[in-house]
Order: structure tokens, then sequence, then C-alpha cells
């Protein structure tokens, strides 16, 4: 307890030292103003535009299109990665494609999907989704072939159904790589949304930092880079306390 | 129960490979006779035990308990594995009870005979703990408790200590024997510890290297109750000498490659 509250102190006294050092060159003018701005001068800013509730517009627009693609990956990924697992010929021929699906640039295609899909959150959340859910299937499949076999023996002796076998064994013995996959995809989520709304979007959080880097407004640029790190740490944060609470034992 | 292998054979086939591991396999194993197989490694004991289990079906000849043929795994037949079996997300309580949970068990009832069996495998005051915080020891005490709390008439335990060091596989040995007589089944017993199958058995069966046939059955004259105190007395050093020169010629057969 006491080295855990030694870390944190640390941390925090990492973080502070990093933001000084930031203040400091921005003030003496070692950067030009346009490159850096005194946090403490974002800092203002962010507090300004949540007031005015800019950002908590871009936040919501960016907010849903990350928790749609990721919670659409993890419904999909899940069952296709348990899938995987039981059809071994499927796994087979596309373990390959899956092991180089992320050397793939899916944002290439991102225009040719708003093409299809229209100007709108489609695109985004379509891209989003490409880049999560193959991360929650490859976790889950690996979860999966991870379970001892004779897990599948004490199964079999104790005759369980396939629906215990399933719910009983199965999932929870592949829990705590699927809560890696789902890490992963949450993360995955938000760069896909962040990345996609950069390039053909009118909003988002996204949006916002490429909008204002354009427009010369390096103030409101961090402050938005700054909205968009807060918010992957507060996904990541969630999902490690959920996988905690769940997985403690282990 | 009564168990009776026929003429049992099993051949494993792998693209053009063609292992024999059991050939004309035959033996009987009296109700509550406690019965163990011995032999060098890979001459099918454990596939004998899992056809008996009804985990693996046989290529030939048949496994009957109080004459009703195997055909799959049946609830009054208890199985406990070499691999540790716990599941990491259950404590030891939950592990117990998992048997019984599944067969829809009210959790009064499952609590009351978990608690027993746990008591009786001596993991009290464990009972919430996680099988990531057990030894080794501790956890194939767990896998066997599970089996227990099923009540099986017949248990059938492939080298259940194998994984631990003898001293521990000795002590936990004088507690399954003390467990053992106190509920009537049958036991049928894989090894490859000689000294085990004697302070174990009643009976132990000899395999011969691969192929898996019978190679011989030396009965255990030691008085019951018996402990590992046994060890090093002029009758178990008889019944040693014996198990081991014939061990011994099987294991050399095996080292010097298959004589299919």
């Amino acid at each position: 307890m006491i080295r855990n509250r030694a870390a944190m102190y640390l941390r925090l006294a990492t973080v502070f030292v990093v933001f000084a050092i930031l203040e400091g060159a921005a003030r003496t003018g070692w950067f030009d103003p346009l490159t850096l701005v005194p946090p403490s001068e974002v800092g203002i800013r962010i507090v300004e535009l949540v007031i005015s509730g800019e950002i908590r517009r871009h936040l919501v627009s960016t907010g849903s299109a990350v928790l749609i693609s990721f919670l659409l990956a993890a419904l999909f990924g899940v069952p296709a990665g348990w899938l995987l697992w039981r059809l071994p010929q499927l796994h087979g021929s596309l373990g390959a494609v899956l092991s180089s699906y992320y050397a793939v640039p899916i944002f290439a295609f991102y225009p040719v999907l708003v093409t299809v899909l229209g100007f709108n959150l489609a695109p985004i959340i379509a891209i989003a989704w490409l880049w999560a859910v193959v991360g929650v299937l490859v976790n889950t499949t690996i979860g999966l072939m991870n379970i001892p076999t004779v897990l599948m023996d004490v199964a079999a002796s104790l005759r369980l159904t396939s629906r215990q076998r399933l719910f009983r064994v199965l999932l929870p013995g592949a829990l705590p790589r699927i809560l890696t996959g789902l890490k992963l995809g949450a993360v995955y989520s938000l760069i896909g949304v962040v990345v996609s709304e950069f390039m053909l979007s009118t909003q988002g959080l996204g949006h916002m930092v490429w909008f204002n880097y354009d427009n010369f407004r390096s103030h409101d640029m961090y402050a938005y880079i700054l909205a968009i790190s807060v918010l992957a740490i507060l996904i990541n944060s969630t999902l490690s306390r959920i996988e905690q609470a769940t997985t403690a034992r282990s | 129960m009564r168990v009776e292998a026929k003429n049992l054979r099993k051949v494993f086939e792998t693209g053009s490979d063609r292992i024999v591991a059991l050939n004309d396999v035959s033996f009987e194993i009296e109700s509550g006779e406690f019965v163990s197989f011995i032999g060098p490694s890979g001459c099918g004991k454990s596939t004998l035990l899992e056809i008996a289990g009804g985990l693996t079906t046989p290529s030939g000849g048949l496994v009957e308990l109080d004459g009703t043929p195997v055909d799959g795994p049946r609830l009054d037949v208890g199985v406990v594995f070499q691999q540790d079996s716990t599941m990491h997300w259950r404590t030891v309580i939950g592990n117990v009870t998992f048997g019984l949970e599944m067969r829809g068990v009210g959790r009064a009832e499952r609590t009351e005979r978990a608690m027993k069996i746990i008591d009786l495998v001596g993991l009290q005051g464990f009972e919430g703990n996680y099988p990531a915080q057990l030894s080794g020891g501790m956890r194939q005490r767990v896998a066997l408790a599970r089996t227990l709390v099923m009540n099986p008439r017949l248990i059938l335990m492939d080298e259940p200590f194998g994984a631990l060091d003898e001293q521990m596989r000795l002590i936990l040995g004088d507690e399954l024997l003390a467990i053992w007589s106190n509920t009537g089944a049958t036991v049928l017993f894989v090894t490859h510890s000689i000294d085990e199958a004697i302070l174990l058995s009643d009976r132990v069966v000899a395999m011969t290297a691969r192929p898996g046939e019978v190679r011989a059955t030396v009965e255990v004259e030691l008085t019951r109750p018996r402990d590992s105190g046994v060890i090093g007395t002029p009758g178990f050093a008889a019944i040693q000498k014996e198990l081991w020169s014939i061990i011994r010629e099987e294991s050399l057969k095996q080292l010097r490659g298959p004589t299919v």
C-alpha cells in the first residue's frame, strides 16, 4: 500500500515536471508560439470550451462513434473468435490473413467508404469497427485455444451440456484473454474514429484538432488533443477496472 | 462397481502413422478393489483409463461396468487427471461444487457436501482461495475433492500425483487410502511409481511396452489399513523386487525402440 502510494506520488511528480518544462520552454520563447503553447493557457482554453459547450458537442459525436464501433466489435468479434476456434479448417485458411491484418492500411479505404456509406457517422464507425474487431477476434480465439485440454475432459466426464461447456468452462476460461482483446479493441476504436475524423468529417474531437491546426489556432488544437487523451485514459482505466474485478484471482 | 475389460484394442492413426497403443487387454476389477496399472511411458495405460471413463472409444473390445458396456462418460464414474484441472476462475469451494452445480443441486446442499469433502482432503480454511494461490499438491486435492463430492462408485485416477515430488506423492497416497477406505468405491489407478502402486493397491497390473498388453498381475498381500510406513518392510520389498524385474525389462525394451 505504501509502495503503491509512493509510486503514485512519483507518477504525479513526473507529470508535473514535464508540464513545468513545457511551460518554461513556451514562456521563454525557445519555441515559436504557434508550435508550443504554454500548458497553463491550454488549460484555461479547455475550461472555456467546456463552459461554452463546444467540447461537449464534439465529445458526444466522437464518444458515440467509439462506443458504437466498440460494441459492434465486441458483439461480432467474440462469437467470430469462438467460431474460428471451433472450426480448425477455417482457422487454417484465415490464420495467415488475420495475423497480417494490421499490416493492411485500412485507413486508405476511408474515401471509398465515404462514397459508399455517405458523409456521416457510418463510414467512421465502419472503419473504427474494422480496426477494432480483429483484435477482439484474435484474442478470443487465442484465449480459447489456451484453455487446457484437460478441462474439456473434465467437462466431458461431468457430462456437461454444450451450453454449460460454453458458458461455464470455455468463456470463463478464456475471459482474461478476451478482456485483453476488448481493451485493445476499445483503444483501436478510438484511434479509428479520431483518425477518420481527421480526414473527412465536419465534427468530432479529431476533426477539431485538424480544423484548429489548419486555422493556426494552436490553443484550441492542444485543448482538443488533451481532450482525446483524457478520453483514451478514461476508456482504458474503465476497462482495466472491469478486468481487475473479474480476473483478480488468476 | 465391478469393472471388466474384454480384449481392448486401441490404434491411433495420424496420416500414414499407425500406433498400436493397446493390444488385446483384458482384466477384471472386483467391486471395492483398488487396482493400479503400471508400465513404461507410452504403454497405453492412460488410454486404458480414458476408455474406461468413456472419454475415448476403443478400436476393438469393450469395458463393462457392472455388466453394462461403457458408451460414454457416466456420473457414477469420477476421473482425476494428472494435469492441473482446477478452474482458475473459481475458488476452492467453487471448484469442488462445480459438478453438483451443473447437475442443478441447490446451493445449501452443494455447500454442505463440499465442505465435508474439503475437510476430508485437508483443505479446510482454503475454501475461499483461488487455485493460483495454492501449491500443486493442494490443487490436486481440489481436483480429488471435485471428483469425490459426486459420490462416484468407480474412481479413475491418471497419475494424479505424478507432477508432485516423491514425499508429497506418498503423503497424498496415505490420505487417499484413508478416504477410499470410507467410500467403498472401486479405484483404477494409473502410475509409473512402483512404490506408490504397492502402497495403495490390492493388485498391481504390470503392462508391457508399446503395444500395451497385460504382462503380469501381482497381488499385494499387505494388511489394511495401510500407510506409507509399509515401505521398506520385507513384504513390501519382495513385491517391489518382483515388479521392478518386470518393469525394468519392459522399460529396456522400450529404450531399444519399437518392436512392432
